[in-house]
């Protein structure tokens, strides 16, 4: 399964939920699904414009992780 | 938004409902003056009959109940599980309808009859694949509400 590390990014670069929707334009109920890893799927926008506020890459807020 | 024939719809559908209610205690005059002369009178048909048309009353009016049900909820949220279950059970309603007019068309054969089993058998199987749909149109929903 792919797990989101967006909360352990936001952790890295010290940024809140509420700072970053601002950065992004996201709405923290989305930040927050993608946040708990209830996302289904993610728009290439959307990881572009998070990878841009936080200044990191792609892979650095997905992982694959395989089900047990 | 419900649209002008919406509402109409809405409000034949509980004026049905009510009115079916008010009746079912009257089933064997109406039936006498419905039926024409050529036929037994309601009270004079064996008591299978009778139970078998007072069962296909009730579960016509339960089928408008759940339309009723349906009607109200497609407007509020259309992706309800419980829309899925609605037409599920509209279905195995039709289902029973369609079994016991076959078993009156065993001892009573009529052409009306088998033609009304047909058609309900046939409207049974519509709605469960409806309600199929509906389940799927429910998952994608789901799917898209959370792509972010």
């Amino acid at each position: 399964m792919i797990i989101v590390n967006l909360d352990v990014m936001m952790a890295k670069r010290k940024i809140s939920l509420n700072e970053l929707s601002k950065k992004t334009g996201i709405t923290t109920t989305n930040l927050s699904i993608l946040k708990t890893n209830k996302a289904k799927a993610i728009r290439f926008s959307t990881l572009e414009l998070i990878c841009k506020a936080l200044n990191c890459q792609p892979s650095d807020i997905l992982e694959y992780k395989e089900d047990k | 938004m419900k649209s002008n024939i919406a509402k109409i719809v809405s409000v034949i559908l509980k004026i049905i409902f009510i009115v079916g209610i008010i009746l079912l205690p009257f089933i064997p005059k109406l039936y006498d003056l419905v039926i024409f002369n050529n036929l037994i009178p309601f009270k004079d048909q064996t008591i299978f009959y009778q139970i078998a048309f007072y069962l296909c009353y009730i579960l016509s009016l339960s089928i408008i109940f759940i339309l009723i049900i349906i009607f109200n909820n497609v407007y509020l949220d259309p992706f309800k599980p419980l829309i899925v279950k609605s037409l599920k059970a509209i279905a195995v309603i039709f289902m029973i309808l369609s079994i016991i007019i076959i078993i009156k068309s065993f001892f009573i054969p009529t052409i009306i009859s088998i033609a009304i089993a047909l058609i309900t058998f046939v409207v049974s199987l519509s709605f469960y694949v409806l309600s199929q749909i509906y389940k799927v149109a429910i998952e994608y929903k789901k799917e898209i509400d959370y792509t972010i």
